[in-house]
């Protein structure tokens, strides 16, 4: 009896590390590799991100492209909590009204890491997020990270 | 046979139509927004019965109290995006209704946009006139608007108010200038009634101008400006014409506070409306607007709304304005307090109790209620209040 109690218990910890190794897993902010941007601090990350200053990439002269997930995942909330400093609802509420005003386009919305770090390599424009801890040594060499928020 | 080509048709189009979208980044949203009201009308006034004056009789007393309620569709909204090029984006907003049991469409807007810079595009097109805030911001897609119907002042003038909503025509505009992230648009289009080369006579546009700031995130202070100029017989979008040549110039001032990273939020606009006809002399319109919302959570957030309207003056009334026949003043005192619910940000549900109170004042010489050489006259204007309240609620949603 006492060793499934221990077991229950040494399970029960694992998880919890192991969750909280998972969502807590830095950010790495990249962008594509002919972008000439080196470096960016949080806050020049969400004015980019969001088009909020700048529509284009200065020197490249490139539409700002932002790449965001299709559904919630670890490095999103993130993303929205630490850097945008918003909610998910605000987010799309952004997006939208930008799109209604202006025809703007909104951001690109990518199904997994893969497909993120795709995105950014083809597209000269884009800006996207990834949890770092995804981020391989392949997919590394493919695109340029400019900024990594610690969690 | 043709059953067999049909589908084959169809399919080739899809696909077709499949491909395009893709390759121009084509986006396609609708909005949704039913709603359910409730209202109970009350009217009243201080005339005195002159018969046989073909107007209802009253004085001081109430002489009508019903109620009614429905539930109504609202525009079903079909709005597309298109990104062309890196520099060149294409939208088109349109709608359906129910009016009087018939379909309704609308093109709301159809406009192409070129980028240039931060600082200067171009729109060419139907587009919202630039014109204060909220009319710029929230239309169509409500699922945007804090509240469920657009305050008395910025009325479309097919709805009675003063405002222009569309225009079509050309405009230049540029945003994030400096560090106060100045913003200007400049539009030059057709103006009220105006969008044929059959009621456009003489040539003659209206220009619309607005600059603004935002020095603060969210803190916008705008001004903007309409001048129209009327052709003879040239009628504005209520169907008013003038014999004679006449301009119009509207104009408003709005600060605005709307930052989603703050839980307060307000919006408050001013308008004034002067416009000169030959035959009628100058005639004004006034009003102000202001919204103010907090957020409780990010998803519940309890709302006031005021809005004001006053057309014509106590000397002259306002034959432009739409809702005024000439001879009436019109005193519009409009309440709204409400809540919002965010279930997600593309269904909303808005539940409002509204009061809006409408003086109309006719002229003690107008003739229209009271003859003052029949027997029974009383002198002074006469006052006719209709009080409107009652609850509605809206869902509105984007898909």
């Amino acid at each position: 009896m006492k060793k499934i109690i221990l077991l229950v218990i040494t399970t029960l910890i694992l998880c919890s590390f192991t969750k909280y190794m998972g969502g807590g897993s830095d950010l790495a902010i990249i962008v594509n590799k002919e972008n000439t941007v080196t470096t960016l601090t949080e806050s020049e990350v969400k004015l980019y991100w969001m088009r909020k200053i700048k529509k284009r990439w200065p020197d490249i002269n490139k539409n700002i492209r932002p790449a965001d997930y299709k559904s919630k995942n670890a490095a999103q909330t993130t993303f929205y909590a630490k850097v945008l400093g918003l909610t998910a609802v605000d987010v799309e509420t952004y997006f939208t009204q930008k799109q209604y005003d202006s025809a703007e386009k909104p951001q690109d919305k990518l199904a997994s890491d893969d497909e993120m770090v795709n995105f950014v390599a083809n597209e000269v424009g884009a800006i996207g997020f990834i949890n770092v801890a995804s981020l391989s040594e392949a997919n590394k060499a493919r695109v340029k990270v400019v900024c990594v928020v610690s969690n | 046979m043709k059953k067999i080509k049909t589908i084959a048709l169809a399919a080739f189009l899809l696909l077709t139509g499949a491909t395009l979208m893709k390759a121009q980044e084509t986006q396609v949203k609708f909005f949704g927004q039913p709603e359910f009201q409730s209202q109970r009308i009350t009217k009243s006034g201080n005339y005195f019965p002159n018969p046989p004056s073909p107007y209802p009789a009253w004085k001081d007393s109430t002489f009508s109290d019903s109620t009614k309620s429905a539930f109504a569709p609202g525009n079903f909204v079909l709005f597309i995006t298109s990104q062309l090029t890196d520099r060149i984006s294409v939208l088109s907003e349109n709608t359906a209704n129910i009016n009087g049991g018939k379909p309704v469409f609308a093109i709301q807007r159809l406009m192409a946009r070129y980028y240039i810079k931060d600082y200067f595009s171009v729109r060419v097109g139907k587009m919202y006139n630039p014109i204060g805030y909220w009319s710029n911001q929230y239309n169509m897609g409500l699922v945007l608007q804090p509240t469920i119907q657009r305050p008395s002042i910025i009325r479309s003038e097919s709805e009675g108010g003063v405002l222009q909503v569309t225009n079509t025509g050309a405009q230049i505009e540029g945003d994030n200038i400096s560090k106060a992230r100045v913003f200007y648009r400049v539009m030059v289009g057709n103006g009220n009634g105006s969008n044929s080369l059959e009621s456009n006579l003489k040539n003659q546009y209206a220009v619309t101008a607005a600059l603004g700031m935002e020095p603060v995130e969210g803190l916008k202070i705008l001004a903007s400006a309409q001048y129209d100029n009327f052709s003879a017989k040239r009628p504005n979008s209520a169907g008013i014409t003038n014999r004679k040549g006449g301009t119009a110039l509207l104009s408003n001032a709005s600060i605005v506070y709307m930052n989603p990273e703050k839980k307060l939020e307000f919006i408050g606009e001013y308008y004034y409306q002067s416009s000169r006809f030959d035959s009628i002399g100058e005639k004004s319109s006034q009003g102000l607007l202001t919204y103010a919302g907090y957020k409780v959570t990010n998803k519940f957030i309890p709302y006031v709304q005021y809005a004001y309207l006053q057309a014509g003056t106590a000397h002259s009334t306002d034959f432009y304005y739409a809702g005024a026949t000439n001879g009436v003043q019109l005193k519009i005192n409009d309440i709204t307090i409400g809540v919002r619910y965010k279930f997600t940000s593309n269904f909303i549900v808005k539940l409002e109790y509204n009061f809006r109170q409408q003086h109309q004042i006719f002229k003690d010489n107008s003739f229209q209620l009271q003859n003052p050489l029949l027997p029974g006259y009383i002198a002074g204007d006469k006052i006719q209040t209709t009080t409107t309240q009652g609850p509605r609620i809206q869902f509105a949603f984007a898909f």
